[in-house]
């Protein structure tokens, strides 16, 4: 049992992250700062209930993602859901060479993967369906075990593991959309000019 | 190298990278990955990629965040953080 008194001590170490996690969620900032309000409610008042010496991190993630749930999901109506089907293995690995060179260089890859600003990783990742969005930020994004985003997301580890490595496939598949309107696809890959 | 170890070096790609595979198992695709260098190539891509997401997606907060988040907090529990 942990002790009430030690709430803001033990957890608010993790606010910022929570905040990223819920700007990622949500897509806007005061969404973002509302969902983590209040999940810091939720887990104070359950803070008697949470296991000392267990995984605070991935109990405070899990108390983020059914808030989220609960307030978002029925009033969200995603409007264009992207159908990604099953995207191929490598995906974006496989596109970066130029067409008449075969194989891209690696700095040749470098620089392209430079060139997907702030923006374009977000709005790919927002984009994402949110089954996969949620595996995607969890692990990459928060660094969680598959272990431990079965359990903040309450389903079986092997869900999270189709889940996470399409979800993957799907965002390459989005980066890709993404760097080719900017023409950075091709042969112009270099970005002296 | 057999199209059969690059086939499946590429099924545990992710298990791999996220660290999420048997020491055996990831032996021997360490061992694969020093002979078979589009297979390495592929490898370091990803985990290069993933490291940009990761960079990308990371966002702080504002500090009035953080000060609206403990006073949020203050008023809703008139005992907290005494």
């Amino acid at each position: 049992m942990a002790d009430q008194a030690n709430f803001e001590k033990d957890a608010m170490e993790f606010a910022p992250q929570l905040y990223s996690a819920a700007l990622r969620m949500t897509r806007n900032a005061a969404d973002a700062e509302d969902v983590v309000q209040e999940t810091f409610l939720k887990a104070y008042r359950a803070y008697h209930t949470f296991q000392a010496g267990t995984n605070l991190k991935a109990w405070l993630y899990r108390i983020l993602t059914n808030t989220y749930i609960n307030r978002y999901r029925k009033q969200v109506r995603r409007p264009n859901e992207v159908d990604f089907g099953e995207v191929e293995d490598l995906y974006l690995y496989k596109r970066m060479g130029s067409a008449e060179s075969g194989r891209a260089s690696r700095s040749a890859e470098d620089e392209v993967l430079e060139q997907f600003v702030d923006a374009d990783v977000k709005a790919a990742v927002e984009e994402l369906p949110e089954h996969f969005r949620m595996p995607v930020l969890l692990a990459d994004v928060e660094g969680f075990s598959y272990k431990e985003i079965a359990e903040i997301l309450d389903v079986p580890i092997g869900t999270v593991m189709s889940r996470l490595h399409r979800g993957r496939k799907a965002l390459q598949k989005a980066l890709w959309g993404f760097a080719e309107e900017q023409g950075l696809t091709g042969e112009q890959v270099t970005k002296d000019e | 190298m057999s199209k059969h170890n690059c086939e499946d070096a590429v099924a545990h790609l992710y298990f791999y990278l996220d660290d999420e595979i048997g020491w055996l198992k990831k032996t021997r695709i360490k061992r694969h990955l020093k002979k078979c260098p589009p297979c390495e190539g592929a490898f370091g891509f990803e985990d290069r990629l993933k490291t940009i997401v990761r960079e990308r997606l990371r966002a702080e907060p504002q500090p009035e965040v953080m000060d609206r988040l403990r006073g949020y907090l203050k008023e809703n529990e008139s005992e907290f953080g005494n």
